[in-house]
């Protein structure tokens, strides 16, 4: 494909007022009690040979955030506009050329990977989906098994022969069969050992160089956001509190909510000594959450304003969003 | 600062096997490590290290499968292994008690969370059901949970995971014991309730002088929690120290990789190194050094007899025949020792 130097610089990915909400039913007849706002209007986008961070913890959205990107969920509202192109509404058959475009890496690749299948027939399927012939796949398999680091030899084992890391390279080489531009990595180190956590995140960066990739990274682990990303989301129950490139947002949070979640990663730097008083309370539930701010039930610089009036992303530095009216 | 000399718990020469249909494979092989009056002490390493089977063995609780070989583990001048069934359970839960990874797996959901407290106290104690109330509802605040009396009758399941987390603290600290073992207790958290159960942890043991040994695999809540560190490696120990001594000058290559490895925003631009290969099977460890097939700096000698732990001062020791060369320095190429390219594609 030729690409012009304005799709180059265009985004590959762009997600407009993005919410997928679920009804709560009440179990007799069904009627609808409340609604959970996993994803309650986000924007993002994502461009070639760039990574988004999406940070978060638990129960804020970022998976089904992803899941709605890759068309797995319908959304509620909004739009999530590929290459141009308005995803959202499309039917199944409209949508599978599309689908090889993006592509996910999941936290546990044996969900990912046939047990029954080798790692081989896994990869090739894949190959048959866009339509290349028996005699090319063949080849290509054993190219991408190396692209991943694995010697071709592999393809003929199955997915338990493998140790964690090898699993996860291999499921790696699987979401590149389809040659995709997009790939969304869910979590894709969490399950491995330390000493293996890096040579995926090496292989991460290795793959973006050579072949232009654009990531939406989704983890809880600051560290390695902070490693990957060019640019950073932080989440909280279904919105984006905090947009920035990664250096402004690592250097400087703004929200209160990026600034407890920085200041409660435990690091080697800070040591004993640089343990700070944490933030108090829980993740709230996201079914009908408070008017007003999100975060307002654990903000320490919590005031009247931020509980009568929703709080809107605003622009502090350019690029540099910001969902609080301390930070402006 | 007090100083902290007495040793609660000492581990000398531990070996422990379990029977697989493969045959014997050895978990742990020769672990000694002591924890003292009022410390805490971090055992880090990967999975299947053989950190947690150490810690299960002192307390009796080793699955089936497993065998203590060989070795003692005595708190406080009292022999912990080969004690039977009945004299176990005078320590547990009174002198040693154990915090796990998932508090919704070790917590019983039929029974309310007060009564769950108050069991230990019930077992160990003479005391009337208004004295163990009192008490676990002062245990339930010293943890941090908001209004004690009520949540005394909520089931496990209507805690958040934080909470949960708190009142598994809560059980275990209910008859004072002198050692408290946490098993990566934070692992399932999320990063702001980490961060909070550190804290109290902490506070917790400062009030109690009570000792703690930290099971975890993650050396940013070591550095954080810790004085002193355990590295294990395939059922070895093959570093100890104070825990800043051991992150600014880590002599093993096993705990120079993995503190190599960690990401972070300020590596960002450089590779990170990685340890190559993978962790051996417990069935089939190499002989020799076991890290020498994924070591950068193995030399021939390596692969031959297990080395000794090397003294370094100050507590500080090593299990490698090259643990008086400082880490070679990336950044520093001059440092650098012939070998030392630590850069190995996986």
């Amino acid at each position: 494909m030729i690409r012009t130097a304005a799709t180059e610089t265009a985004p590959i990915l762009k997600v407009n007022d993005l919410r997928v909400h679920f009804p709560v039913r009440r179990s007799f007849l069904q009627r609808i009690r409340g609604w959970i706002k996993a994803v309650d209007g986000v924007d993002l986008e994502v461009r070639r040979s760039r990574t988004l961070g999406l940070v978060g913890e638990s129960g804020c959205g970022k998976s089904t955030l992803a899941r709605a990107v890759l068309g797995l969920l319908s959304a509620s509202g909004g739009s999530v506009v590929y290459r141009g192109r308005d995803m959202t509404g499309l039917s199944e058959k409209e949508m599978r050329p599309y689908r090889r475009e993006f592509q996910m890496i999941f936290q546990d690749p044996y969900g990912s990977l046939n047990p029954r299948m080798t790692i081989g027939q896994s990869i090739e399927e894949g190959l048959r989906t866009v339509g290349m012939e028996r005699r090319e796949r063949k080849a290509r398999v054993g190219e991408l098994l190396e692209q991943v680091g694995l010697a071709a030899a592999n393809e003929d084992r199955y997915p338990h022969e493998f140790s964690g890391g090898q699993r996860q390279r291999a499921g790696i080489a699987r979401a590149l069969s389809v040659g995709p531009s997009l790939v969304i990595c869910d979590e894709p180190i969490s399950a491995l050992d330390v000493s293996i956590q890096a040579q995926i995140i090496n292989l991460l960066n290795d793959l973006q160089e050579s072949l232009g990739l654009a990531y939406l990274f989704i983890s809880h682990d600051l560290n390695v956001v902070g490693y990957l990303s060019h640019d950073v989301a932080v989440m909280y129950l279904g919105q984006i509190v905090e947009y920035a490139p990664a250096e402004a947002l690592y250097a400087a949070p703004r929200h209160p909510y990026s600034k407890a979640l920085l200041a409660a990663v435990p690091t080697i730097e800070k040591g004993r000594e640089g343990f700070v008083r944490p933030l108090g309370g829980d993740v709230p539930s996201p079914m009908d959450p408070p008017p007003g701010c999100r975060f307002q039930g654990r903000c320490p610089l919590v005031e009247d304003r931020c509980r009568e009036a929703p709080v809107t992303l605003e622009a502090v530095a350019p690029d540099h969003l910001v969902r609080c009216w301390k930070a402006l | 600062m007090e100083l902290k000399t007495e040793t609660l718990l000492s581990v000398a020469d531990l070996h422990i096997t379990f029977k697989t249909l493969a045959g014997p494979a050895k978990a742990v092989e020769g672990v000694s490590l002591g924890v003292r009056r009022g410390e805490t002490v971090a055992l880090v390493g990967e999975s299947g290290c053989g950190k947690s089977v150490t810690a299960l063995s002192f307390l009796g609780l080793l699955p089936r499968a497993a065998v203590v070989e060989q070795g003692s583990a005595r708190l406080g001048g009292v022999e912990l292994l080969g004690l039977d069934e009945e004299e176990l359970r005078k320590i547990r839960g009174r002198r040693i008690s154990m915090v796990f990874q998932e508090p919704l797996t070790s917590l019983n959901p039929v029974f309310k969370v007060g009564d769950q407290i108050g069991e230990a106290i019930r077992v160990h104690e003479a005391v009337d059901e208004d004295e163990i109330r009192r008490r676990v509802v002062t245990l339930l605040r010293d943890v941090g949970i908001p209004n004690p009396e009520e949540r005394l009758d909520d089931y496990p399941h209507q805690l958040s995971g934080g909470q949960r987390q708190r009142v598994m603290i809560a059980m275990a600290l209910s008859c004072n014991p002198e050692l408290m073992i946490a098993d990566e207790p934070t692992t399932a958290l999320d990063v702001t309730v980490q961060a909070q159960i550190l804290a109290l942890m902490r506070s917790l043991q400062e009030e109690r002088r009570m000792s703690i040994l930290y099971i975890t695999h993650d050396l940013g809540v070591v550095s954080q929690v810790a004085e002193r560190v355990y590295v294990m490696y395939a059922g070895m120990i093959v570093e100890e120290g104070r825990t800043p001594t051991l992150f600014e000058d880590p002599r093993h290559p096993y705990t120079q990789g993995l503190l190599a490895s960690l990401p972070s925003r300020g590596k960002r631009g450089r590779r990170l190194s990685s340890i190559p290969g993978h962790v051996p099977d417990p069935a089939c460890r190499p002989a020799g050094c076991p890290f020498h097939p994924r070591c950068p700096r193995a030399m021939e000698s390596c692969r031959g007899s297990v080395p000794t732990m090397i003294d370094l001062g100050d507590g500080h020791q090593a299990r490698c025949l090259r643990a008086h060369e400082s880490a070679p320095n990336p950044a520093e190429p001059g440092q650098r020792p012939a070998d030392g390219d630590r850069r190995v594609k996986g």
